[in-house]
């Protein structure tokens, strides 16, 4: 169930990320993570079901049948795809702060 | 006007994207797939859609329902495919959309993913050529022929095409659409298959198969051979016989002395030579001062 030390791609985060509040659909995921990145990522019917397929495989997510009139494929976080998106998100955030100690000292030292 | 009509045109799997663009100027002039392959297509005339296709290559896929709907959630309609994998999708054009709309593969990682599916193949198959290349070039060496030239540089130029083409798909920045276009490449190859085979069935028609019983009545034995088609050809020539005996091939219209064979009372002799249509013969003669033999069988085969 461990995830390798990779990064993940921007296309594997935002689909768990746009999962994290709930169960979604394959459509809605990939409006979400356009609205999410500002037009920036959009994800393609190909990368979505290579994307998806694999995170499957890993035990990151699980597909569930809709409910209701709703034919659409719902998919929904594992407790071990919860923990992957966490453990990316701590690890971007590090970066991120790592990044901004550097650079806003960087200003400082410019100024 | 037609309503429907099959288009032949080859595109190499590495220039799947380069065939999508074929298709959607189709689609704008009204002709709409119905069935797509990368060498027969076939249309249909609708002029009141326009449509932007996209091909995926994938020879496994485990939830075929999960793959269609995962694609028409995002507008992208099943067409057809084809027994190798390859599947066509098509969307209604809005132009008022952004491109990527019009994209199945987003990031660099499945670009790769799926270039990685077809380039494993085409790395195998390559080499598979390249050791057909070389059985052909051994044949060749032993047995020349026009064909077997044109199947070794066939089998040689198709592997090594392929290997260049698994290389180039896997480049995310020329996957599916490489500048120069290696179509013309494959034209060449048909050309030398068509060549090779033309030539080994017209060959296989001249060769001669035949026993000779030898009759000092009709000494020197003389048969005259007709060749329509220029080619290697290899005499293989079997005499027993108790007297010295050569054997010549020469050009009946100018009695040039192409080949000697011989000479000897076990006669068991080969050669090849090039020989451009027009009528040879092969004659046995006794050596000059030796007793003409009394018996003697003459196998010969021409091929």
């Amino acid at each position: 169930m461990g995830r390798s030390a990779e990064p993940l791609t921007e296309s594997t985060f935002y689909i768990l990320l746009c999962l994290y509040r709930g169960p979604n659909h394959g459509y809605g995921i990939m409006r979400q993570t356009l609205a999410l990145s500002e037009g920036h990522v959009h994800i393609g019917s190909g990368t979505m079901y290579g994307a998806t397929g694999n995170m499957m495989k890993k035990g990151w997510i699980e597909e569930f049948p809709s409910a209701g009139e709703d034919r659409r494929r719902s998919y929904r976080l594992t407790d071990a795809g919860r923990q992957v998106l966490l453990d990316e998100a701590a690890r971007l955030q590090h970066l991120a702060a790592a990044a901004a100690e550097i650079m806003e000292g960087g200003k400082e030292n410019e100024e | 006007m037609r309503n429907k009509k099959t288009r032949y045109a080859f595109y190499p799997a590495w220039e799947y994207r380069r065939e999508a663009e074929d298709l959607n100027a189709l689609s704008d002039k009204g002709w709409q797939l119905e069935k797509g392959g990368c060498f027969r297509s076939k249309f249909y005339r609708d002029e009141s859609v326009r449509y932007r296709y996209a091909l995926d290559y994938n020879q496994s896929i485990d939830d075929p329902v999960r793959y269609r709907d995962t694609f028409a959630e995002q507008g992208w309609e099943f067409v057809s495919d084809t027994f190798n994998g390859w599947h066509y999708f098509r969307k209604v054009y809005d132009p008022s959309l952004p491109p990527e709309e019009y994209e199945i593969y987003t990031d660099e990682a499945s670009v790769r993913d799926m270039s990685g599916r077809w380039s494993r193949l085409g790395y195998a198959f390559g080499v598979i050529e390249l050791v057909c290349a070389a059985m052909n070039l051994f044949v060749l060496l032993r047995h020349p022929s026009i064909t077997n030239i044109a199947m070794a540089l066939a089998c040689l130029m198709l592997g090594v095409m392929i290997l260049v083409g698994a290389r180039r798909i896997r480049r995310p920045e020329t996957a599916g659409k490489p500048k120069k276009s290696m179509g013309w490449c494959f034209t060449v190859v048909f050309v030398l298959l068509a060549v090779g085979l033309v030539f080994g069935v017209i060959h296989s028609e001249v060769t001669a198969d035949s026993e000779y019983v030898y009759d000092p009545a009709n000494e020197p034995w003389t048969w005259q051979m007709h060749i329509s088609l220029p080619d290697f050809y290899t005499l293989d020539v079997e005499a027993d016989t108790d007297a010295y005996v050569d054997i010549t091939v020469t050009n009946h219209k100018n009695g040039k002395e192409l080949a000697v064979l011989g000479g000897g009372w076990d006669l068991r002799a080969k050669t090849t030579m090039f020989l451009w249509p027009g009528e040879y013969d092969v004659t046995t003669k006794y050596a000059e001062g030796t007793e003409p033999g009394t018996t003697g069988i003459f196998r010969y085969e021409v091929d």
